[in-house]
Formats: structure tokens, C-alpha cells, sequence
């Protein structure tokens, strides 16, 4: 690509700040433009649910890059400054309070919106979601040791939460309509300890039971659930997943599934434009599965990938998606995607504080979650990557080394 | 303040930053280092090795910190995960050089 290449990026969050590191990195000399419709420059969402919420860490160390690197490196930041649409026939953009955009590359990173829950009436007090800045600092701003708290949602996102306001000193209740929680991306034995965590911190997990009426007017009082208890509470917090925020791609005629369709160049149907991130479905991520998935290290991927293809060099090598979640003292990590009905494998360490649960496929290593075992995701990565043949019963066996089963790559 | 940073294609870069800042943020600003977790001892892909004469003067691991090394390839002496390094005035002109990935 030629140094008069316009490049614009719409969307400020993880995916878009990676895909401009990138670029710069490879010393594209082309112009760079990035508008997002948040105030704040691309910052690291996970810790929103995590020491952010907690008071732990402050604002400035949120920023994924300091303002002077975006000075520094010719990026022109539009904050505050939605795209209302794409012309992908004449390439331009319509951006509020701006002349019409022009571009050669554009690079949709506008990732999804917190789900809402239809029973909430619009505009009740006390109704938290989490997805940005702004969302964690309200809902904080909200709380008080004793407050009493209601989860819908017992997600990654809605665990943290938990976690984190318990540790604030609130009563949490944890509502989800599922028959446990994670229960399609943990294994049943990381899901089952964790709500363990929960419960020993003091918290209710109530799975199989949801919402039938949201309590209060004007102010959120509590609810009532489908099996007929009424909890009284504070505030509520609903964790219910994200929609994926397509409506540009939509309306500029992209081809669209639960996410924008990518190929694995991060190229959607138009080839001018890219999606990466959390709003990108994969058509077929090199051999990795497709679909869409929410995650850091996804975001980093995709935007690696997309801008290794806009500036004409080498793709990355695809790997084994991972994600990790903090909960309390409690780390998971995972990598590799399971079948649904996966059957996992189990390692447990001899006081049970530490397990891995392995998903073995063609006897090859497929994913692995691993709680407070960070060595052993480390390894089972590698295991992963490497495609060599396993044995169920070393693996399992806390006697036996992990790292020990590794005939391929050596140090 | 001033770190001094061998890259994984072998540059030498003087790179500045304040005090306070952590190391792998420095690093991962200019992409030299993954960082996936951002920090969160999670990812282990922000291994760097430290002058060994500075190494004491470096808060020690801590557990977590100590498992990931264990099992990463390419570990020294002197690993370190960057992550987990505050720079303070004291480290002013630390050499550092950036770890192979994975
Ligand atoms: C509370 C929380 C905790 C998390 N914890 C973890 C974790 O522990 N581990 C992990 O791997 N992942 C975690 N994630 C997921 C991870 O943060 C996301 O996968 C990642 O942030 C996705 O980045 P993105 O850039 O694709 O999208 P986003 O971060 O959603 O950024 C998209 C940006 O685009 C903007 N935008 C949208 N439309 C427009 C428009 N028309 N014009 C201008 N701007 C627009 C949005 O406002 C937003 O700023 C967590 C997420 C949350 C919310
Ligand atoms: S940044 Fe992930 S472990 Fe250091």
C-alpha cells in the first residue's frame, strides 16, 4: 500500500488501537484516522470488571496506548465522533458535524452493546450494564458496603462482577436462567469450583431460575423470579451478553451473520473494508473454526491480521483462541474451543487447588481449561500447537509433569 | 527517564518513560511485546531479560509469576515478566532485551 493510502478505523476500542500499532509497526507511512463514538482513547475493557471496579487501578492505566503515541505517530483521533454511515460505492463516511470522509481502507472495529433485558423498564435507577468506562464508573459510583445486588447473567463478565462487589462488601445475588453458569463455554467441573468460590464468599448462584417482573417504578427495587421468590435490592446488574454492533455494515450492504462475515484476512464481502474484533465473524479462521468471539486475544488477532493484509506483509500464524477470567484469588485460563458437548479430562492437583480439564480430540490436545494451574495452560498451549499425539492417562496424571509430554518443541 | 531495549529483530532502542509506568507498557506501546493480558499475568507473552546487574535491585516474583516462567521456553537467569516491573527512577537506563516469542 502507498503512502497516500487513507486508512480509517471506525470504532475506539481493543481491536482498533491493536490494528494501528500494527500498521505503524510495519511502518505503513499512509494516513491513519480513528473515530469512536466513546470519549476516551482505546483503553483495556477487562479490568472494568475487575481491579478497575475495585478502585484498584486508575483511569490513566487503563489507556491500551498514551495519548502522545497517537501524536507521535501521525494517528488523527476523532473522539466523540460516531460514523453514522458508509457509502461503500463512493467510499465515504458520514460522521456527525463533519464534512463527508473519504477512504481506500476501511476497517470496521465497532465491536457490540451491552444486551439489554426487555422486562427493565427504559430509564429505571438503579439498572447497571457493563461494556464501557463509563458503565463501570457509574455502577461504582452506585455502590456502598451492604448494598444489596442482583446479577441476571452468570457469565464471564457477570462472575467478575460478582466477585468484585462481593469483595466491595455487597450482598449478591446471581440469577441464571441456565442449568449452571458458563454453561457453554466451561467445563462442568471449572464451573461447578467456581461456583463453589462464589458460595464460600457469601454470595447466592441460583441457576435454572429467571426474571418473570422487574420491582419499583421509577428506582429499581427488586425482582421477582420465575420460580416466585421476591428479592428485594439496590441495584441491578444485568449481564447478559453483547450484540454485535453491524448496523453500519448493514446498511452499506456487507454480508452479516450474528457478526460482519470475514475471510481470513479479516477481508469482508467488500474488499476495501475489513471487521475485526469482537463484531467479526469468521468465515473460517485458518483452521481454527469460524463464527465470532469475544475476546482480547481475538481482538489482537484479527487486527494483526487485517493489518498485515493492508500493508502487504506476512499474515500471522493462526493459533489456539485462549481467554482468560479473574475471579477473587481464582485464575482461569483457556484455550482451544470445545464442542459443546465436549468430554473432558481431568487433572486435579492433590489438595484440589489447582484443575485442568482437557478436551481431547483424534488424540490430539483440542482445548484446556485451566483454574489456578497457570503452567499448565501454558504447556497444554503448546500441546495445542504442536498437534502431536497425547496420552490420556499421562495427562491426567498430576505425577507426571505436563510439560514433560511435550515431544516436539524443545528448549 | 530512559530504558535501554534490545528488540527481537536485534535494535537498539532508547525508549522514554516515567516513572510509574510498567515496563510491558512501554514495551507493548511500540508493539515489541504481545502483552494480550495487559498485564494480568495471564498471557506470559511479555518475557524480557534484565541486565543482570540490575536484577536485585527488581522487586522478586511472585508465585504466579514464578509458574509462568517455568514453563516458558527461552527462560534465563535473568527472565523476567514485564508486566510485572514498575519502572522507578532507580531502574533509569535499565537494559532490557526483549525475550523470542513462544
Ligand atoms: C467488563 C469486561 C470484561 C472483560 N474481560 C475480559 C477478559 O478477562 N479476557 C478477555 O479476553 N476478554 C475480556 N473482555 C472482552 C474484551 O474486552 C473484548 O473482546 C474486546 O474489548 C473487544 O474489542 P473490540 O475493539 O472488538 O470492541 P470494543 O472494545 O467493543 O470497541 C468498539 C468501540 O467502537 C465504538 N463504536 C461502535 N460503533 C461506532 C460508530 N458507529 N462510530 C464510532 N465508534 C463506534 C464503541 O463505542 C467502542 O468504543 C471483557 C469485556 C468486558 C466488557
Ligand atoms: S502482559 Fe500478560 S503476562 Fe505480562
Amino acid at each position: 500500500m502507498s503512502a497516500s493510502t487513507r486508512v480509517v478505523v471506525v470504532g475506539g476500542g481493543q481491536a482498533a488501537a491493536q490494528l494501528i500499532g500494527s500498521l505503524r509497526g510495519h511502518g505503513f507511512g499512509g494516513q491513519i484516522t480513528l473515530f469512536s463514538d466513546e470519549q476516551m482513547l482505546p483503553y483495556h475493557r477487562p479490568p472494568l470488571s475487575k481491579k478497575f471496579l475495585l478502585g484498584e487501578l486508575s483511569q490513566d492505566k487503563l489507556l491500551i496506548r498514551k495519548p502522545a503515541y497517537y501524536e507521535g505517530h501521525g494517528v488523527d483521533v476523532r473522539l466523540g465522533c460516531p460514523v453514522l454511515g458508509v457509502d461503500a460505492a463512493a467510499r465515504q463516511l458520514t460522521v456527525a458535524e463533519h464534512p463527508n470522509i473519504d477512504y481506500d481502507v476501511l476497517v470496521l472495529a465497532t465491536g457490540g452493546r451491552a444486551r439489554r433485558l426487555p422486562l427493565v423498564p427504559q430509564g429505571m435507577s438503579g439498572v447497571h450494564a457493563l461494556r464501557t468506562y463509563t458503565d463501570a464508573l457509574a455502577l461504582r459510583d452506585r455502590l456502598h458496603a451492604g448494598a444489596r445486588v442482583v446479577l441476571i447473567g452468570g457469565g464471564y463478565i457477570g462472575l467478575e462482577v460478582a466477585a468484585s462487589l462481593r469483595t466491595l462488601g455487597c450482598e449478591v445475588t446471581v440469577l441464571e436462567m441456565q442449568s449452571r453458569v458458563l454453561e457453554r463455554s466451561a467445563a462442568p467441573a471449572i464451573a461447578q469450583r467456581l461456583v463453589e468460590e462464589h458460595a464460600h464468599h457469601g454470595s447466592r448462584v441460583h441457576c435454572g431460575i429467571g426474571v418473570s417482573r422487574i420491582l419499583g417504578e421509577h428506582a429499581f427495587e427488586g425482582v421477582l423470579t420465575s420460580d416466585g421468590q421476591t428479592i428485594e435490592a439496590d441495584v441491578l446488574v444485568v449481564g447478559i451478553g453483547m450484540q454485535a454492533n453491524t448496523s453500519l455494515a448493514e446498511q452499506a450492504g456487507l454480508a452479516c451473520a450474528d457478526g460482519i462475515l470475514v475471510d481470513r484476512s479479516g477481508r469482508t464481502s467488500d474488499p476495501s473494508i475489513y471487521a475485526i474484533g469482537d463484531v467479526a465473524c469468521w468465515r473460517d479462521r485458518d483452521g481454527q473454526g469460524s463464527g465470532r468471539l469475544e475476546s482480547v486475544d481475538n481482538a489482537i488477532f484479527s487486527a494483526n491480521v487485517a493489518a498485515a493484509a493492508i500493508a502487504g506483509v506476512a499474515p500471522p500464524d493462526a493459533a489456539a483462541p485462549w481467554f482468560w477470567s479473574d475471579q477473587y484469588h481464582n485464575k482461569l485460563q483457556m484455550v482451544g474451543l470445545a464442542p459443546a458437548q465436549a468430554s473432558w479430562l481431568q487433572r486435579r492437583s492433590e489438595d484440589g487447588a489447582r484443575l485442568s480439564c482437557f478436551c481431547i480430540e483424534d488424540e490430539r490436545l483440542r482445548a484446556a481449561q485451566c483454574l489456578n494451574a497457570a503452567g499448565d495452560f501454558i504447556v497444554a498451549k503448546r500441546l495445542i500447537a504442536s498437534g502431536q499425539r497425547i496420552d490420556p492417562a499421562a495427562l491426567t496424571n498430576p505425577s507426571i509433569a505436563l510439560r514433560d509430554l511435550c515431544t516436539t518443541a524443545s528448549e | 527517564m530512559k530504558i535501554n531495549v534490545i528488540d527481537r529483530a536485534g535494535q537498539v532502542l532508547d525508549l522514554d518513560c516515567e516513572n510509574g509506568d510498567r515496563l510491558m507498557d512501554v514495551l507493548a506501546e511500540l508493539d515489541l511485546v504481545e502483552a494480550t493480558c495487559g498485564g494480568e499475568c495471564s498471557c506470559a507473552t511479555c518475557q524480557v531479560y534484565v541486565d543482570p546487574d540490575w536484577l536485585n535491585r527488581l522487586p522478586p516474583k511472585d508465585e504466579l509469576e514464578l509458574e509462568l516462567l517455568d514453563e516458558l521456553l527461552n527462560t534465563r537467569e535473568t527472565s523476567r515478566l514485564a508486566c510485572q516491573i514498575h519502572l522507578s527512577d532507580e531502574l533509569d537506563g535499565i537494559p532490557i532485551t526483549v525475550a523470542p516469542a513462544e
